[in-house]
């Protein structure tokens, strides 16, 4: 390793500008590729795609449309929406998504949709008419409006409030149609349609992509900040020009490699791959700052030159920056393991970087330094002057010197370790605010479902899907009995559970008009051919599409939509608990099968069990990796027991915290941890190896070993979390909140890695005096 | 002068024309060169209710096929009488009969439609399995016909009054290639190009543009136009000439309507086709709808 070691570092200078010229071509070639790279958002990279709730929703989506439905909601600021210009407004906005190109118009409801009838039925028979087929004007046919409201449970309160101070217009698009299209299309109407006294608030799954896609460009007015604190940490490090501009362009080439490459392979920036350069960013930078910090320690000599400097800072740095490069791609590594989009391709952006840092930093430092001229004294000596930081660092180290402060040290650390093991027991899975996770409570979308939600008392929906063993399976009383008798146990056992929705009730409606209107005739007629003909009659008052829905066109699949009130995991596992249960003791009918967990509410419990499952497994996972590489890059169990142990405690600690504080834990967590773990041994490596350098080449005293490598790589250490810790904490300005979940997190672990190796690491060696570092 | 007069005289004689009023129930008509557009249209709703046959019988099939290709199949028996009876302002009954699907073989609608346009059908459904006969107010104008892409308008409601008709010419017909049997109809056929242009605004169609046949009068093909100008729906109907009586009674066999917005369409075929059978009046009662016949 040695040899190579020394022929690599005499080698890159020697071959300096054959390197240069390389890393010159490598950065044009990667910029042309830039060009293909875009924002675009996959909702489906949020959500484990194969996972057997997935897979269930897919079938509904197949079966029964709905993958692009949109939500309109039109408040009346001043009066009610029983006034001409409101309704004038709904039918309008109706006719306009009628006429929307993609519109899939079998499922477009509101007041004055096609499908929305108004049945009225006394002993000679029934009539059937458009709930509103134009707006009144008058107020005789606004009341009679109102009549036919209030008398339709499937509209007072689904689509019109309580209090009448709101409507809801619903539509679904074809899946051919892009969210961006939908986006544009919805928001036109809110420009065109919104006023002082009309407020119009629109959700749905392509308007809450169209919203990510509208924020995602906004990251490189993020990448920009970035640069400045970054450049701000550099200055404060080194108080030079090339302490600054050389970490900062070494990093830029990074990004700029491993942005080229995921465009080269075809990769979109999306909400989990845009934070990928800043990682590899911030990565570039903290690696580049122990070169340089290096550098300058040599150039504080005398007759030093850059070149020599050059080789000596590569043969010093090539293990350790290689291990941690190698640790730092462990995290994405394990990441591939974990069967969510945006963690996989997070995983592959931050991959990428790893691979262009390893070019940039070990390769591209060092040949740029050699170039340079040595620094002037001045600069040398601004870069060692004593400052806050090595006097925290010297006290630091004097902790780990005496016995008794370094005991404390590790007790205190024991301790806060196993009253974070019962922290974690404290741990929640899933989120449990309104709306989606992905943005802001207060942000445009999820006050527009959180209205939607309070008014129409839709806030979550959870499916079953309903398939028959052969075509016609729902012309039969038994089935329609079975689906209504699992709609009434979930109404009843669970709490959360709203109301509930299925071919029962279309049959039970027409039954009762059937009979005069008769309230006992709400009920699932006895008769199969009965029920043959309720359907049949059904179809023949709507369009092709009509009643897709809520059955399919031969019968043989259905489905029971659930509204809930929340999607707390508590309420989730009821739900699917409950739907178990109950098939379990209740389903005779054998030519049915119920499958669960569809909507809204099965895609989240398909992400809580994967991050139940996936979080401890990919930690153990990712902690084994790292300790395999310790071990074979200082050729010491003991030295990945060293650097593994705290670091595990430390992971620990962060979940205790997380814990104590009730925070629920989402799929963001795996990747901080992941990477948190990879990242996070950086800190140890460089002060290992610094008290091994000292050990070995000054033939210092462990202590004062010590002592040395916290005053130097310490500081370092210090300034690379430091760096690593802003550069990350700027996402927390991002207005998608997943990314400021995400930031927050792994900046604080980062950052709590960095200071806790500072503080635990020195007392640890101390006490374990391992051998390794004498070799 | 006097061989002007008398050509014109041939012409009305041999078309049946009444250009100045209304075309009588019974009589046969065709459109000719020189009619105006509203002439035209006359003649070509008289054919679309067949208004020339005293009754009908037939059997019809509906095939609603979806843009995957999935179709559902539903077929009918129907029976109509013309009365054309100012007294009691009787126009037409029908009598439908579903008899397929299997399930639902014996449901049936009977309709009573009158004279004045202002008035709505009366219509009573039969439900076999209840025994039951229930009064059913008509649908809207630009409801579906039976869950088909057809409307109400297309197929029963609308009539000469409710457009306004512009020609916008002659030409011979570009053809029409059926994807229900994948044949070309009427290609080269002599057809007036009518625009009609609803009463009622706003509507769900802002015009229609028709090709009358000149042999059959009646509409054969016609392109719908949304509000927004777009076209979204295309209705094509092939006519036969049935000989009753020594008099041509252009008959539709075929329609083929096509939602260009959602890619589904809807193909009635209709066989069995039998003419003035001299169907009682008595078939086409409440009492008579109530004698299940399945």
């Amino acid at each position: 390793m040695k040899k190579f070691v020394y022929w690599f570092s005499g080698g890159l200078i020697r071959y300096r500008f054959g390197f240069l010229c390389l890393c010159l071509i490598i950065s044009v070639f990667f910029s042309f590729h830039l060009k293909h790279l875009s924002f675009n958002t996959n909702l489906g990279d949020f959500y484990p795609l194969k996972h057997p709730y997935l897979q269930i929703q897919n079938r509904l989506n197949s079966v029964f449309g709905g993958l692009n439905q949109v939500s309109i909601a039109i408040e009346v600021k001043n009066g009610t929406i029983l006034e001409p210009a409101a309704l004038e407004k709904v039918w309008q906005i109706t006719n306009i998504l009628y006429l929307t190109e993609g519109i899939n118009a079998g499922r477009v409801v509101s007041l004055s949709a096609r499908k929305i009838k108004h049945v009225q039925a006394d002993e000679s028979g029934f009539s059937t008419d458009w709930l509103m087929h134009d707006p009144p004007r008058t107020g005789e046919a606004i009341e009679k409006l109102k009549q036919r409201i209030t008398g339709n449970p499937m509209v007072y309160g689904p689509l019109v409030s309580r209090d009448f101070k709101a409507t809801l217009i619903q539509a679904d698009f074809e899946s051919a149609v892009s969210s961006r299209d939908i986006f544009k299309a919805v928001q036109g109407i809110k420009k065109q349609f919104e006023d002082a006294d009309h407020v119009i608030y629109i959700s749905g799954q392509p308007v809450l992509q169209g919203w990510l896609d509208y924020y995602l460009p906004r990251m490189a007015g993020l990448f920009v900040i970035t640069l400045l604190v970054m450049s701000a940490v550099l200055y404060n490090a080194f108080k030079s020009k090339r302490g600054v501009l050389l970490p900062l362009l070494s990093a830029s080439l990074a990004t700029l490699w491993g942005l080229g490459l995921m465009a080269m392979f075809g990769y979109k920036l999306t909400p989990s791959t845009v934070l990928a350069p800043f990682l590899v960013f911030a990565l570039g930078v903290s690696h580049s700052v122990q070169f340089i910090k290096r550098y300058y320690e040599y150039m504080a000599g005398e007759k030093q030159n850059s070149k020599e400097a050059a080789v000596k800072v590569t043969r010093s740095l090539f293990v350790p920056a290689f291990t941690g490069l190698l640790t730092d791609g462990i995290g994405p590594f394990t990441l591939f393991a974990v069967p969510l989009g945006m963690v996989r391709s997070l995983a592959v952006g931050i991959g990428f970087g790893i691979l262009s840092i390893f070019f940039a930093t070990i390769i591209l430092v060092p040949n740029l330094l050699s170039f340079m001229k040595p620094p002037r004294r001045l600069e040398v000596i601004k870069e060692e002057r004593t400052t806050l930081t090595n006097r925290i660092l010297g006290y630091f180290a004097g902790l780990a010197v005496n016995r008794k402060s370094r005991r404390a040290v590790i007790g205190i650390f024991f301790v806060l370790t196993f009253i974070a093991v019962f922290g974690t027991s404290r741990l929640i899975v899933g989120d449990k605010e309104p709306g989606t996770s992905l943005l802001y409570r207060d942000s445009d979308y999820n006050r527009a479902e959180k209205f939607i939600s309070d008014q129409f008392g839709s806030s979550d929906s959870y499916y079953i899907f309903v398939e028959g063993k052969a075509p016609d399976a729902f012309l039969s009383s038994q089935a329609l009995r079975e689906m209504e008798s699992l709609q009434r146990y979930l109404e009843k056992e669970v709490p959360a559970v709203g109301r509930s929705l299925s071919l029962a009730e279309y049959i039970k409606g027409m039954n009762m008009s059937m009979f005069a209107g008769d309230r006992k005739e709400y009920r699932i007629p006895d008769s199969d051919k009965t029920i043959a003909e309720y359907l049949f009659l059904y179809s023949l008052t709507g369009f092709p599409g009509d009643f897709d829905p809520v059955v399919n066109y031969n019968y043989q699949y259905a489905n029971i939509k659930v509204d809930v009130k929340d999607h707390k995991a508590s309420t989730i596992n009821a739900l699917v608990g409950k739907t178990e249960e109950w098939i379990r003791l209740n389903h005779k009918d054998k030519n049915i099968d119920f499958y669960y967990a569809g909507g809204s509410i099965g895609m989240l419990g398909a992400v809580n069990r994967i991050v139940e499952t996936m979080l401890p497994v990919n930690s153990l996972y990712t902690s084994f990796l790292v300790f395999l590489c310790l071990v074979l890059a200082y050729g010491s169990l003991v030295s990945g027991w060293l650097l593994i142990v705290p670091l595990v405690f430390r992971t620990f600690l962060v979940f205790g915290i997380l814990g104590f504080c009730r925070v629920g834990l989402t799929a963001e967590m795996i990747p901080v941890v992941a990477l948190g773990i990879g990242f996070g041994d950086d800190f140890g490596i460089y002060i290992v190896q610094r008290v091994k350098d000292e050990l070995k080449d000054k033939k210092l005293k462990l202590q004062d070993a010590i002592v040395e490598a916290m005053s130097t790589s310490g500081k370092s250490v210090f300034f690379t979390g430091l760096s690593l810790t802003l550069g990350i904490a700027v996402w927390m300005f991002s207005s998608i909140l997943m990314q400021v979940r995400l930031g927050t997190l792994l900046a604080f672990f980062i950052f709590f890695n960095a200071i806790g190796t500072l503080v635990i690491l020195p007392s640890m060696i101390m006490t374990v005096k391992p051998r390794f570092l004498k070799k | 002068m006097k061989r002007f007069f008398l050509s014109a005289l041939a012409m009305i004689l041999l078309t049946g024309v009444a250009s100045a009023s209304e075309p009588e129930y019974f009589n046969v008509y065709k459109p000719s060169d020189g009619m105006t557009a509203d002439e035209i249209m006359q003649i070509e709703y008289f054919v679309k209710y067949t208004k020339f046959a005293r009754d009908v019988e037939l059997n019809g099939t509906a095939y609603f096929v979806d843009k995957s290709g999935s179709t559902r199949e539903r077929a009918t028996s129907r029976q109509r009488i013309t009365l054309g009876r100012k007294s009691d302002d009787l126009a037409y009954k029908d009598l439908n009969l579903f008899t397929s699907p299997a399930q639902v073989r014996g449901l049936a609608t009977l309709g009573w439609t009158y004279m004045n346009p202002a008035r709505q059908t009366d219509t009573w459904l039969w439900v076999p399995s209840l025994k039951k006969i229930r009064k059913i107010s008509s649908a809207n104008a630009d409801d579906t016909f039976m869950g088909s892409d057809f409307t109400v308008d297309d197929i029963v409601t609308r009539k000469f009054e409710d457009e306004t008709y512009i020609l916008i010419g002659s030409e011979n017909f570009k053809g029409y290639d059926c994807e229900y049997d994948k044949k070309v109809y009427f290609k080269d056929a002599p057809c007036f190009v009518i625009e009609a242009k609803p009463k009622k605004s706003p509507w769900y169609y802002s015009k229609r543009v028709l090709w009358v046949d000149k042999n059959t009068g009646g509409g054969v093909y016609e392109e719908m136009y949304g509000p927004d100008g777009k076209m979204f729906k295309t209705i094509f109907k092939d006519f036969r000439i049935f000989k009753v009586d020594g008099k041509d009674y252009a008959t539709q066999v075929l329609l083929e309507c096509k939602d260009l917005r959602s890619g589904h369409r809807t193909v009635i075929a209709n066989s069995d086709i039998r003419y003035d059978q001299g169907l009682s009046e008595e078939l086409f009662t409440e009492k008579a709808l109530s004698r299940s016949r399945w």
